[in-house]
């Protein structure tokens, strides 16, 4: 799918979802090796969620997420389809296990947007409007 | 009561609960999960921890290591601590082949039912405590197994979602028996104190099967197989076996289990239990609990009080995030199976048999970082 018709496809997503994020909350953002253009929301979950921890190449999926609870909860609810708070139990499910461990955390969209530049096959989720120099951005297919 | 009232406001008042360690963009991490509680108990009797003079000496801190050296070997450790006790829970290496293989060796978390692996994991639960007829000394989940193990997980395009796990080796079943001395013959130590026994069983064969829904459903199969000690001289195959299912979609949790055990030819038992939790707001959660065991033993005629458990428990909770809770249950128990008089001996229980209903009350804080 051509790049403008992947954000397209992503604001389409985001429009689904409530009112108050009728504009795109965040930003799919990926190191420019990544070898995928849009992924599916189903698949962003379980990228995030460390359910697949590999992309088509074989490169290792490195999640990161910011801290900002807002932007956290906005991603889980149209990502995950999930609270934060029910996504917060699910990691403490897997570490108390010893399964897994949850995504890297960084403090601001920039750390995050400098993270995601440096590491091969990192990926990670900004405010819209965040400065997205030297990284890809991904967009969200509607369908699987 | 005022040391009770000050524990209590203690744990109100701390700070919100510090985030995890990462070192080196993960590749060292710390967590940790620990809880206080008080407990108590009515007629004389007492449930595990609690006491009928009530028991506020119950603390515990896990702390998980884990260090992830390069990005498909984990090396992951919990080391645990309470006012008696300091030792390792679980620790082992992984290496992750694919999502769908993945090969650990250590002394491993059992996976077993929904929560088997989670024991000590307090925020992941409604209740305080696990029930007590899958998950206490009723024979059938141990803490971890001792060996290597197998597993993975599979996702289609759908929502649906398989995981399994299989492992070999060996476990210590945490056993409580005080029927003991109800057997024909009774054995010579029924006059001793009655103590909740580590039993070995070895030469495990074990393994879950985990299925995802799109429907908020996740449903189990677990069990093992293995040989165990039953005195000096013989050895009888131990098998446990149950169906676990889990329902959760918007303010509703609930959650099902049903697990037999068996001594082959000495004895087996049947536990189940039904949990469900409404989020009444973002903070307050009630639940209930319904739960029963009993054991069947061919050298004891008809089944007594102290072969059966039967609970039913109420349980009103505040969050205050998901990685802090206070807890405040009541609960309602007849039968002896795991209840009775403090420092009695299994002799005693059947020249002087115990109050066969109780009621314990808990209030207690649990946290996760």
């Amino acid at each position: 799918m051509p790049r403008p018709l992947a954000i397209l496809s992503t604001l389409l997503v985001l429009a689904a979802a409530p009112a108050a994020a009728l504009e795109p909350a965040f930003v799919v953002v990926a190191h420019p090796g990544v070898p995928v253009a849009e992924v599916s929301r189903l698949e962003l979950s379980r990228y995030f969620l460390k359910k697949s921890t590999q992309w088509p190449d074989g490169t290792p999926v490195r999640p990161v997420e910011p801290l900002d609870p807002r932007l956290r909860e906005r991603f889980a609810q149209q990502v995950h389809q999930r609270s934060a708070a029910a996504i917060a139990a699910y990691w403490n499910a897997l570490i108390f296990s010893g399964r897994d461990l949850p995504p890297l955390e960084k403090s601001d969209d920039a750390d995050v947007v400098a993270y995601v530049r440096a590491t091969p096959g990192a990926i990670g989720y900004v405010q819209a409007g965040t400065d997205t120099t030297g990284v890809k951005t991904v967009g969200i297919r509607r369908s699987p | 009561m005022r040391r009770f009232v000050l524990l209590a406001a203690a744990s109100l008042l701390a700070p919100a609960v510090a985030r995890a360690v990462d070192i080196n963009d993960g590749q060292l991490a710390i967590h940790g999960d620990g809880a206080w509680s008080f407990q108590r108990t009515s007629n004389g009797n007492g449930y595990l921890d609690a006491t009928p003079d009530g028991n506020y000496d119950l603390a515990s801190f896990n702390l998980v290591v884990a260090a992830r050296p390069e990005p498909r070997l984990t090396i992951t450790a919990d080391l645990a601590f309470d006012p008696h006790h300091v030792g390792l829970e679980w620790m082992f290496v992984e290496w992750r082949v694919s999502d769908q293989l993945r090969l650990r060796a250590g002394r491993v978390k059992q996976p077993i039912g929904s929560s088997g692996e989670l024991i000590f994991a307090g925020t992941t639960r409604p209740f305080y405590q696990l029930p007590v007829s899958v998950y206490g000394p009723a024979n059938i989940v141990a803490n971890s197994y001792l060996g290597v193990g197998l597993t993975g997980q599979r996702s289609g395009d759908t929502a649906w979602g398989i995981e399994y796990d299989l492992y070999f080796g060996a476990l210590k079943l945490n056993e409580l028996e005080t029927y003991r001395a109800l057997e024909v013959p009774p054995e010579a130590s029924v006059t001793a104190p009655i103590t909740v026994d580590r039993q070995l069983v070895r030469e495990i064969l074990g393994g879950r099967l985990s299925l995802t829904t799109p429907f908020d459903l996740t449903l189990r199969v677990s069990g093992y197989g293995g040989r165990m000690d039953k005195d000096e001289t013989s050895k009888v195959t131990f098998l446990v076996g149950g169906l676990s299912a889990e329902y959760q979609a918007g303010p509703l949790r609930l959650g099902s289990e049903l697990f037999v055990s068996a001594e082959v030819h000495y004895e087996h038992s049947v536990g189940a239990h039904l949990t469900a939790a409404w989020w009444l707001d973002d903070h307050w959660q009630l639940a209930g609990r319904l739960e029963g065991f009993q054991t069947w033993v061919p050298r004891i005629d008809g089944v007594t009080p102290l072969q059966r458990h039967r609970e039913g428990a109420l349980a009103l909770n505040y969050w205050f995030s998901p990685g802090l809770v206070v807890k405040a249950s009541v609960h309602q128990v007849s039968g002896n199976r795991f209840v009775y008089p403090a420092h009695t001996s299994y002799q005693d229980l059947v020249t002087s048999p115990p109050a066969r209903r109780t009621s314990m009350v808990l209030v207690g804080t649990q946290f996760a970082f």
